[in-house]
């Protein structure tokens, strides 16, 4: 250019593309963004194969309820990469689907944490006075409580009479998923508790700064204000603790399921698979390294992602190792 | 009357209505929900199925049964089981309950030892090799959830190396690894809260005071910077310790210990009903009280909190 002025001058930047800068300089957060991503397209990439194969028989070479009993538990071999378990199904292809249904359950259980969290608590922090201490007093209630108990509890109440229900519908052949559904449902109602502080916290911090008291000098609606005032000022925080409430979630799921009371076979998750493969670890030890392996990097990657993210996000929060 | 007393029994009674609260969800749940716990067995009669609904007072109007349940609980019965009407639910309690407090105990000791030291050593040199290493450490450990610690260490020490018992919960040996397993994880965390709250204190003022005076660095470390981290640290411990005495359901079930947490787990299994209630609210009341006792703690260290 013949211009003559410095070039100084530089394109602005928006909030995101800060953030995506400062979540670059951690290296670890990005190398957890790259493996996270590569395991859920594996798990995707897994769960289309075995379906192509079930409806249109190609795809896949495994199915993840396929029985090669006289096969049995195998190490790994060029056919089965990562082994076959005691009634001879392919270790990989069920970790595969296993890992869909997790990622799958963590993912819907934080959008509801999301939905309820972010709803009650803009709504308390938004409205203030006797709402917001009845609000919260009925948070900091179910906080109190012991509410892994709870979510099993209401995942042993609702199986009777979801199976009755399933069986008048002649549905009978969905329970496995519908019992999924239950899983995060029950996991949802109980996990939003702590997004509902946080987002009523910063409402509360928000809704006294110009901005909106312009908005409403405007004369425009509490709704219009909580949605297009506040609403893009709370994501930042809100992604923090969706993607920190996801390994959370997913612990949960995989626990309930390592106890047996969460996803039922034919299905597999995670936490079902590490409880197969702990039952025969004498034998067949690969059974259970391979799902702890997997189980626990994704968790370590989700964690770490999550970290960065805060510190990206959120340059004003105390900094972690 | 002292301002951090009145603040632990207004805390007390305030107690009281949750638990009520518990108690009648809890009951609502369980019993709101169709089909009774004989529906499922298929080998009654309609006229045994009668009897023992009688007998139970499950024929009798939800409000009524309610009453009963309530009225039970406050003379301190939890009722009987449905299956095996002569077993009580507070005897199971109070034959399972010893040994689940013995493991959450230990794994508190393991929790707090290992998580405080650990964290006062990445605290003592911040942003070096010793800080990062043992901070990595810690968030392996978060990673690694007691139902896949619990089966790796197991297959190592139980099974390859022979040096612990696989199951039971008899000797010295066996309380080893479930200790550790229960209690590693709330160990990471507890080294990542004392390392954090230590360091926010580690430019301030009083330290520099402290030093000035000519304290040594392990006094200031262990006395004057550990301090702050311990408000954080009871805040953090008081609902963990209610929930590993009441026993984990994970390590339970994998060392086959015989405390409250595999017995839940098989009354969920096999939908005892009334054993799910009374379990839930033990459970429940004990996470209240330590709560509570956190609380009270808490307003003692730092009486300017009683005084909102």
């Amino acid at each position: 250019m013949s211009d003559s002025r410095p070039l100084h001058i530089v394109a602005s930047s928006s909030l995101w593309a800060d953030a995506w800068r400062r979540y670059c300089q951690h290296k670890l957060a990005v190398a957890s963004l790259a493996l996270l991503m590569l395991m859920t397209l594996a798990c995707v990439a897994g769960v289309i194969g075995v379906t192509l194969r079930t409806h249109f028989g190609f795809g896949w070479p495994y199915g993840y309820e396929e029985q090669n009993v006289e096969l049995g538990a195998q190490m790994s071999s060029a056919a089965h990469w990562l082994g076959t378990d005691l009634l001879g199904r392919d270790l990989l292809t069920r970790l595969l689907v296993g890992g869909f249904v997790s990622l799958t359950v963590g993912m819907l259980a934080t959008g509801m944490v999301v939905l309820i969290g972010v709803t009650y608590g803009m709504v308390a922090g938004y409205m203030g006075g006797r709402v917001d201490r009845f609000l919260m007093r009925v948070v900091d209630i179910l906080n109190a409580l012991p509410f892994t108990i709870f979510i099993i509890l209401l995942m042993v109440v609702l199986d009777n009479p979801l199976k009755s229900l399933l069986l008048k519908l002649n549905l009978a052949n969905s329970q496995p998923f519908i019992k999924l559904c239950l899983l995060f449902l029950a996991i949802g109602a109980f996990e939003w508790l702590n997004m509902a502080r946080v987002v009523r916290a910063r409402t509360i911090e928000l809704k006294s700064l110009a901005f909106v008291e312009a908005a409403r000098a405007l004369g425009r609606r509490p709704r219009q204000i909580l949605w297009h005032h506040l609403l893009p000022n709370l994501a930042g925080i809100i992604v923090i603790y969706a993607t920190l409430s996801i390994p959370a979630v997913i612990l949960l799921e995989s626990f309930i399921s390592f106890l047996g009371l969460g996803v039922q076979p034919p299905l597999t998750s995670w936490g079902d698979l590490i409880n197969q493969g702990a039952s025969n670890m004498e034998l067949y030890p690969w059974l259970l390294i391979y799902p702890s392996l997997f189980f626990s990097l994704t968790l370590f990657a989700l964690n770490f992602v999550g970290d960065g993210l805060r510190d990206a996000l959120d340059p004003r929060t105390d900094k972690g190792p | 009357m002292h301002p951090v007393l009145r603040r632990a029994l207004v805390r007390l009674f305030e107690i009281i209505p949750v638990l009520w609260v518990v108690v009648t969800l809890t009951f609502l749940m369980v019993r709101w929900a169709p089909g009774g716990p004989f529906d499922t067995e298929r080998a009654l009669t309609p006229e045994a199925k009668k009897h023992n609904d009688a007998y139970y007072g499950l024929d009798k109007p939800l409000f009524v049964q309610y009453e009963k349940y309530l009225s039970n609980f406050l003379h301190g019965d939890l009722g009987t089981l449905y299956r095996h009407p002569d077993w009580s639910v507070n005897e199971l309690l109070a034959q399972k309950a010893p040994v689940s407090a013995e493991l959450g105990l230990w794994a508190t000791l393991v929790a707090l030892v290992i998580g405080l030291g650990t964290g006062v050593i990445a605290a003592s040199r911040p942003r070096s090799k010793r800080d990062y290493g043992t901070m990595a450490v810690a968030m392996i450990a978060i990673c690694l959830p007691s139902f896949v610690l619990g089966p790796i260490l197991l297959l190592v020490f139980g099974l390859k190396l022979q040096m612990v018992n696989v199951m039971g919960w008899n000797t010295v040996g066996d309380r080893v690894l479930p200790s550790l397993v229960l209690g590693l994880y709330y160990a990471a965390y507890i080294a990542r809260l004392t390392r954090g709250s230590m360091l926010e204190v580690r430019a301030q003022d009083f330290i520099r005071t402290a030093r000035a005076k000519g304290n040594g660095s392990v006094r200031i470390l262990l006395v004057h910077m550990l301090r702050n981290a311990l408000g954080p640290i009871i805040a953090y411990l008081a609902p963990t310790v209610a929930g590993l005495v009441t026993g984990s359901f994970v390590v339970e079930s994998i060392f086959q210990i015989p405390g409250i947490g595999r017995m839940f787990v098989e009354a969920a299994l096999n939908h005892e009903d009334q054993l799910l209630l009374g379990v839930t609210v033990l459970f429940s009341a004990i996470l209240l009280f330590c709560n509570w006792l956190g609380d009270v703690l808490i307003t003692a260290l730092n009486p300017k909190a009683a005084i909102e």
